[in-house]
């Protein structure tokens, strides 16, 4: 299948083929789990109505985690296969990554704020994440610090690699280390530990910003590749006037 | 094996004609912790349980200080183009290694002779900062120990960041931005097994700054070799 998507021009007809449907399921998921999140599920009986901002909260930090990983696919595809998509993915996908981690700790600080009284604490996970976050920016600032722009693509992918390891530990943290951040709710043995009425809106909210997520990254990946094709053409034009 | 060897004592032959490079370094790692009394005040009861901290902090920034620009002139003069080249050992008619091997033992070379020229100064230089920050000096063995194994770790993420961010335009911070978020776990493992709660020096938390060490070990050289192959123009491996 990675074969299959090597051509950027038959990348394009999928996406393109894509790109309808998943808007389609991305809007009524979130705009049905949205309601279902703010209005029509019960408050917390010992948070009240400010639980709501877990339907945010938890897909984004999810979906952080999810963008490294592919990240670290990337890297993976682009160094050891040569994929010639995998550093337009990579490049694709790393801001919109970054910003999920983003958007996990301020939605994490205005919960905390009112339920623990702090904005932030350096307990395990949050740390974890913004340490996440910033190897996003180490990616992004190494992909674009040379004056070369494909010189970037091979230390990106390798440091986007070697990040990975922070992932189990941000997944995991909660457990490894007892503190402030409640462990986990929904991946663990024994099963969901939430009630159906806040586990549906969570899933379709979960749903919905897997297809946002996706639908970003095919968009940023249609400028990305189109950019290439503009640098390459004018690079042509430079050649046949005869150069300096 | 003979490159390796030649290799270190190249870098070491070259440390020690600029030597200063060392002093600069030290005067780095004294000023950082001098900051620190300046800062909070003169008062023993508040740097005691901060020295080792403040010590840990400052080897890390002054390590990776040491780090910019460290494959530059190699590849500048052209000694990495050199050094890829794959060669047959005619003394000992051992079969050539391919280049990517090559670049992974000088990139271990290069960490070993940073580290003789940097960690050991920087480790003798230690107790004296301990006693400038009212450290209780039973502790000072642990300390050692546990920076001792911290400035390895230290010096083969500087060779990954150097490696990643070598050519880059702004490639001082731009490696301490790539380096500190790996650094994170060494630091805290190292403050961790620096104060043990009793006066015996392994401690688990040493053991995890050891295995951190040692998957450092494992992952610097490939990766430098990664990352230094595509900087001299060719297509590695």
């Amino acid at each position: 299948m990675f074969d299959f998507m090597a051509n950027p021009t038959r990348f394009m007809r999928i996406a393109d083929w894509l790109f309808r449907p998943l808007l389609l399921v991305t809007a009524v998921t979130m705009a049905y789990g949205l309601y279902l999140g703010l209005f029509a599920s019960p408050p917390d009986y010992q948070q009240g109505e400010t639980v709501r901002i877990i339907y945010i909260h938890v897909p984004s930090a999810w979906l952080a985690l999810f963008g490294y990983v592919g990240l670290g696919l990337c890297g993976l595809f682009y160094i050891v296969w040569r994929h010639p998509l995998a550093d337009i993915a990579a490049r694709a996908i790393a801001p919109v990554g970054a910003m999920f981690a983003f958007l996990t700790l301020v939605t994490g600080a205005l919960w905390g704020k009112p339920m623990w009284g702090a904005w932030w604490v350096w307990d395990a996970r949050l740390t974890s994440m913004l340490i996440l976050f910033f190897f996003y920016l180490g990616v992004i600032a190494l992909a674009n610090g040379f004056d070369r722009p494909e010189r970037g693509s091979r230390p990106a992918a390798l440091l986007a690699l070697v990040g990975l390891v922070n992932v189990p530990i941000v997944k995991f943290s909660v457990d490894w280390w007892h503190t402030l951040h409640q462990p986990a709710s929904i991946l663990r043995r024994g099963g969901p530990a939430i009630d159906a009425s806040m586990l549906t809106p969570l899933i379709l909210m979960l749903i919905a910003c897997h297809g946002y997520f996706a639908l970003v990254v095919i968009l940023r990946m249609r400028a990305l590749i189109a950019a290439r094709r503009i640098a390459n053409i004018e690079l042509k034009r430079l050649g046949n006037d005869g150069g300096i | 094996m003979h490159n390796f060897h030649a290799q270190i004592k190249r870098d070491l032959t070259i440390g020690w004609r600029n030597r200063q490079d060392v002093a600069v370094m030290l005067i780095f790692f004294v000023i950082i912790i001098a900051l620190f009394p300046l800062a909070f005040g003169p008062s023993a009861a508040i740097l005691e349980p901060l020295a080792v901290p403040i010590i840990w902090i400052a080897a890390l920034l002054s390590i990776l200080a040491g780090f910019d620009g460290l494959f530059a002139d190699d590849v500048r003069d052209g000694w990495l183009d050199q050094i890829s080249i794959p060669v047959v050992d005619v003394v000992s008619g051992e079969p050539p290694m391919g280049s990517f091997y090559q670049l992974g033992l000088y990139a271990v070379a290069k960490a070993m002779a940073h580290w003789v020229k940097t960690g050991v100064p920087l480790l003798l230089t230690t107790p004296l900062m301990a006693i400038m920050l009212h450290m209780p000096l039973h502790q000072l063995g642990a300390l050692m120990v546990a920076l001792a194994v911290g400035s390895c770790s230290l010096t083969l993420l500087g060779i990954i960041g150097a490696a990643l961010a070598q050519g880059a335009r702004r490639g001082g911070g731009l490696m301490a931005l790539l380096v500190l978020p790996l650094a994170v776990p060494v630091l805290i493992f190292g403050v961790m097994a620096s104060q043990p709660d009793m006066s015996v020096i392994v401690t688990p938390h040493l053991m995890l700054s050891g295995a951190l060490a040692m998957l450092l070990l494992a992952l610097a050289p490939p990766v430098a070799a990664m990352a230094l192959s595509e900087s001299d123009g060719g297509s590695g491996s």
